[in-house]
């Protein structure tokens, strides 16, 4: 009897099972946090040892005058003589000739290359964009350029414009054109670069294009019924609702420029650098430094100031990005 | 507050994990040594060895050695060679790999063995009792480190820069052969009065010829300009302090006369500057003459051109032939350093010497070898199975120079200063600058590196 | 009377014409918008195949007709297509192509999988730092490779791991990039909460969940980012030559793109002549081409569907 008492009284002060007590709800609160941390956690892994680490040691390699990468980390001392110091950020920014002739071709060409493949990539999307049946077709033409590998593409267009005996020059000539020395003179080399990176402006028109088609077409429609022209339309109401594509074309197109050097690589192969440093690219550099040169201190020192650039420039635009126009984003 | 302590304290655990992983000395560096291996010539023939031989990009480079080994072989059955080709052969080393032997272009055995990649070889000369002189001097001298004076590489086949010309294209140009007669030797002046005849045939043959070349050779390319230059006097233009000579001295001005020699023939037109030189141009069919060396032959025949040979053109009193070949040399890493001497030894034999020169286009460096009217070797023909003169590969060996513009340079000095050499050499011959601008750059660089990097110096 | 009619008739006669040619005009005007369309097309077309032609017209030439030194041509004069495609297939050629393909199918198999299981974590997840994570995520798309390219090679040494493949494939492990990751969140977030719900309520764990509901319903974007990471995969340069290079015992481990670079861009006096380098171009850009013929769609609108907002 006295058992059966004691089991209903606790019972009724035990607590409903639906709620739990604080502790409780606490511990399991925890459990299942981590729980759901575990699904994340090979990106947060990958960015602690892919980026996070490499960018501190890397602050610390380029301290280092003398340091070619075979031993675990630079040694203080080489020789006798005293291995850490600025020394390689005196040799950036006074002695070497060779950061600023890469800077300058750098940001030539990002200058130019960058606002100029955004602006045709969105033309040609725009074309891309139209009814016209076998549209499917053009969109996978224009998009073929950007698959080829890189090595591919630069043995073609090394061939195509070589000065001599190359289909270019060859071409020009039966237009009644003056011959051009390409790849081999100095003013000419970048001018060439630039007009083959035109080429695989496919990657950005995709991305416009799918950021076309997500313009709502009742908006046009409702433009047109009001009598809003073409050019209207597309100044204010199709660009200003693909300027997040932009924003991401723009940041993404900028990065990707100043840090390009596969494609002069593959192009100019054992002429790495071109005609009087004509094609020397920055990141070009920063690879022949650290992997030709075995100069990884130096190497990381290069890589740091191209790092505070983009920083610096990356945060500019997200500053002014007051432009940009979020239809219904987070 | 705990949150950012959590945070914290996950990439301080991530860091340390990472650094304490990589307090882990996981890799060695070039190779383990093999440890000391005692000097030993008289091997048993029956001997177990693996070795591995690394050899330049070209494939007839493979080829050669492979056929060599096979001959070895016939004296040691049990040793097999593995030919590996590789063209950054201290990479390479650095990453560990085993390497027994090792081809070694003559201009790179100073830098090489300030490396330590290399086995120093006079102990094995001396206990084989090894008879250097009956090989050609130059390239037994091109086997030694400058500085030191010892023997790392023996070189492999007698080879200086010789000019090639294409006989079709001459003929087609209606041009005479180059002669080298005792009433008309084959001077520079010469040179440069055929270049002029080809390069107006050329012109007033019209569109055919729009793209073609009197001669093929870069200027820029250090043995070759050495062999210029050093015609006008053989100083190299460092000091004993390693600073540049002064502007005052003989060897500047000889140096000045080598190097606008070197420019004029670029300047003329009749070669082509860094920027569009291609090593391709006599091999394709378009270049009239082409400097080269014998072992060149193998591509030009794969052109099927149609040439014949003559020796480098003398220039003034004291003519130089730059000569440079490579060789094999024993890594220092090595754990089969007695069975690769015996491989070097045999590829020096007259019968190595035999079965590396017949057919390949080599000319052997074992001097009664290569003399010998008779020998196997003198069989080789041209592109389209026509004789060559083939006197005119060893004529003048009196002349032979070889490279050794580093002078005393200490050798980790030297591979920076080899960049800013070629750097001079390549403005100057393309003429973007002049002499004097280059030659000032060059003594700043020099002091740059002396600045920067005493220890080198050390 | 019948003036009054008549003007009727030719007023609305006028008015008929009018009518009609205004509606034809419309027409008209996009008959000449259309056939404008297709002009532009066409010859933007030409400029974007006008290489690939050129690629293959020179891999059928002779050995000196490709070179150019007797005149250069765009069609070729003489067909050696069984000869030059024969050259292509040599033992080092197919040994590059097996690399390539074990690295892009490890890749194509681990990325996907990373990328999802931290979309989801992400898009589902219940923890503080969600937020944080999540932007330090997307941040790295920002960092210069340069900067951690050094460290990232010393590291690999360290293990003894250069000169392999490992470095191309182990990053893949790690999330295999924020963008996909960022893609994958935002195809999870459209699917309806309520599932998981139901799931939860069933007793499945976080794990189950994702496996057995979530994923299946992530075909569209697997397959765009399977898709993704071949194309980027079989292209890759830059990573193979900081990792693999060209020393005696990586030579075996090189890929496609690498090897071509060193067999064709670093000369001897062997394969020298243009054509048998465009035959290997034109067999290398083969794969992904057809690749993206067949699934174009799919790429095009997995970009679509995930509506790249920021």
């Amino acid at each position: 009897m006295t058992e059966q008492i004691a089991s209903i009284v606790a019972e009724e002060q035990a607590p409903p099972a639906g709620r739990r007590n604080k502790t409780q709800l606490k511990r399991r609160s925890l459990l299942d946090r981590l729980g759901w941390f575990a699904f994340i956690l090979p990106v947060v892994l990958g960015v602690l040892i892919f980026s996070f680490y490499p960018m501190v040691i890397s602050l610390y390699y380029s301290f280092f005058k003398t340091y070619t990468g075979t031993t675990n980390m630079p040694s203080f001392y080489v020789n006798g003589f005293l291995n850490f110091g600025v020394f390689n950020y005196k040799k950036l920014f006074t002695l070497d000739s060779e950061v600023w002739i890469a800077l300058r071709v750098t940001f030539t060409y990002a200058i130019v290359v960058v606002p100029l493949s955004l602006v045709l990539s969105f033309l040609v999307a725009l074309l891309l964009n139209s009814q016209v049946k076998g549209i499917g077709v053009f969109r996978v033409i224009y998009y073929l350029p950007v698959i080829i590998p890189t090595t591919i593409s630069g043995l073609l267009w090394a061939d195509f414009f070589d000065a001599r005996f190359g289909l270019a020059n060859n071409i020009l000539a039966s237009l009644r054109l003056p011959e051009s020395r390409f790849l081999t003179s100095a003013q000419t080399a970048l001018p060439t670069f630039m007009a083959m990176q035109l080429w695989t402006l496919g990657a950005s028109m995709i991305l416009w294009l799918s950021a076309l088609k997500n313009v709502p077409q009742s908006l046009i429609e409702s433009a047109k019924l009001d009598g809003a022209g073409p050019l209207r339309r597309l100044w204010k109401i199709i660009v200003p609702m693909c300027t997040p594509i932009l924003f991401y074309n723009l940041i993404t197109g900028i990065i990707g420029a100043l840090q390009l050097y596969g494609p002069v690589m593959t192009l100019m192969g054992q002429n790495g650098a071109g005609p009087d440093n004509a094609l020397l690219f920055y990141a070009y550099k920063i690879y022949g430094t650290a992997f030709a040169d075995w100069n990884m201190g130096y190497a990381c020192a290069l890589a740091w100031f191209l790092f505070v650039i983009i920083a610096a420039l990356t945060a500019l635009i997200f500053r002014t990005n007051k432009w940009v126009y979020y239809g219904d984003g987070e | 507050m705990r949150k950012l302590l959590q945070k914290l304290a996950i990439i301080l655990l991530a860091v340390s994990c990472v650094m304490g992983a990589s307090a882990c000395d996981g890799f060695g560096g070039g190779g383990n040594g093999g440890g000391y291996q005692p000097v030993d010539v008289a091997l048993d023939p029956n001997t177990e060895a693996h070795l591995i031989a690394v050899v330049d990009v070209d494939s007839f480079e493979k080829k050669l050695l492979e056929d060599a080994a096979k001959g070895f072989q016939t004296h040691f059955p049990n040793v097999s060679i593995e030919v590996i080709q590789n063209g950054d052969v201290i990479s390479y080393i650095r990453s560990g790999d085993q390497v027994d032997i090792m081809s070694v272009i003559g201009e790179n055995v100073s830098f090489f063995a300030s490396q330590g990649v290399l086995t120093e070889l006079d102990p094995y000369l001396e206990a084989q009792e090894f008879d250097t002189s009956k090989y050609f001097p130059s390239m037994m001298d091109l086997g030694k480190d400058t500085v030191s004076k010892k023997q790392y590489m023996m070189p492999r086949d007698y080879s200086r820069i010789v000019l090639f010309y294409n006989k079709d294209l001459f003929d087609r140009l209606n041009v005479s052969y180059p002669v080298d007669t005792e009433e008309s030797p084959w001077t520079w002046e010469a040179f440069l009065a055929k270049c002029e005849e080809i390069k107006t045939a050329m012109a007033a043959g019209g569109a055919d010829y729009k793209n073609y070349v009197p001669v093929e050779g870069s200027m820029s390319y250090d043995i070759l300009n050495w062999g210029i230059v050093s015609s006008y006097g053989v100083d190299c233009l460092l000091k004993d302090d390693f600073t540049l000579v002064d502007k005052g001295s003989p060897t500047y001005a000889n140096w000045q006369k080598g190097m606008t020699a070197a420019r004029d023939l670029i300047k003329s037109g009749y070669s082509l500057d860094s920027d569009n030189y291609s090593p391709s141009h006599f091999q394709t069919g378009v270049a009239a003459m082409a400097f080269g060396v014998a072992p060149a032959m193998q591509g030009f025949n794969l052109g099927q051109i149609n040439y014949d040979v003559i020796s480098f053109p003398a220039i003034g009193n004291t003519p130089k032939a730059p000569s440079g070949t490579s060789g094999y040399a024993i890594a220092n890493g090595s754990g089969n350093k007695n069975i690769a001497w015996a491989f070097l030894n045999y590829l020096m034999s007259e019968e190595g010497q035999t079965v590396l020169t017949t057919g390949t286009g080599l000319v052997p460096v074992l001097t009664a070898l290569a003399e010998d009217k008779n020998a196997a070797w003198r069989g080789m023909k041209n592109g389209k199975g026509n004789d060559i003169n083939i006197d005119a590969l060893l004529s003048y060996s009196e002349r032979d120079v070889i490279a050794d513009w580093f002078g005393n340079l200490p050798a980790l000095a030297r591979s920076p200063y080899k960049g800013f050499y070629n750097n001079f050499l390549k403005l100057v011959c393309d003429g973007k600058k002049s002499f004097e601008q280059g030659y000032t750059l060059l003594a700043q660089n020099i002091d740059q590196i002396k600045r920067d990097y005493p220890e080198y110096f050390v | 009377m019948e003036k009054a009619s008549i003007f009727k008739r030719i007023r609305k006669a006028l008015t008929n014409c009018r009518l009609y040619l205004t509606a034809n005009r419309a027409r008209g005007l996009k008959l000449v918008k259309k056939g404008l369309t297709y002009c532009l097309l066409c010859l933007l077309a030409l400029f974007f195949l006008f290489p690939f032609l050129f690629m293959f017209f020179k891999s059928v030439m002779g050995d000196l007709e490709s070179y150019g030194s007797m005149g250069v041509h765009f069609f070729p004069q003489e067909w050696h297509f069984l000869k030059n495609y024969g050259a292509v297939f040599d033992v080092e050629f197919l040994r590059y192509f097996r690399n390539t393909l074990i690295v892009v199918v490890c890749n194509m198999v681990i990325i996907p999988l990373a990328a999802c299981l931290c979309g989801y974590g992400f898009a589902r997840g219940k923890f503080k730092s969600k937020g944080f994570w999540f932007t330090v995520a997307l941040s790295t798309i920002m960092l210069p490779g340069a900067v951690t390219q050094v460290p990232v090679y010393v590291m690999f040494r360290r293990f003894g791991l250069t000169g392999t493949l490992a470095p191309l494939i182990v990053p893949g492990i790690f999330g295999g990039g924020a963008l996909n990751i960022f893609l994958a969140r935002q195809f999870v977030r459209s699917i309806p909460k309520e599932m998981d719900e139901a799931a939860t309520i069933d007793g499945a764990g976080k794990f189950t969940i994702f496996w057995r509901i979530v994923f299946p319903l992530l075909k569209p974007i697997v397959i765009y980012i399977v898709i993704n990471t071949f194309m980027s995969n079989w292209r890759d340069f830059d990573s193979a030559l900081v990792y693999i290079g060209n020393t005696f015992s990586s030579k075996k481990w090189q890929t496609l793109a690498l090897g071509i670079y060193y067999k064709f861009l670093i000369r001897g006096t062997t394969d020298i002549y243009p054509n048998v380098q465009m035959a290997t171009g034109v067999i290398t850009v083969l794969p992904i081409a057809v690749l993206f013929l067949v699934f174009q769609r799919q790429l095009i609108e997995g970009v679509v569907m995930t509506g790249l907002k920021d």
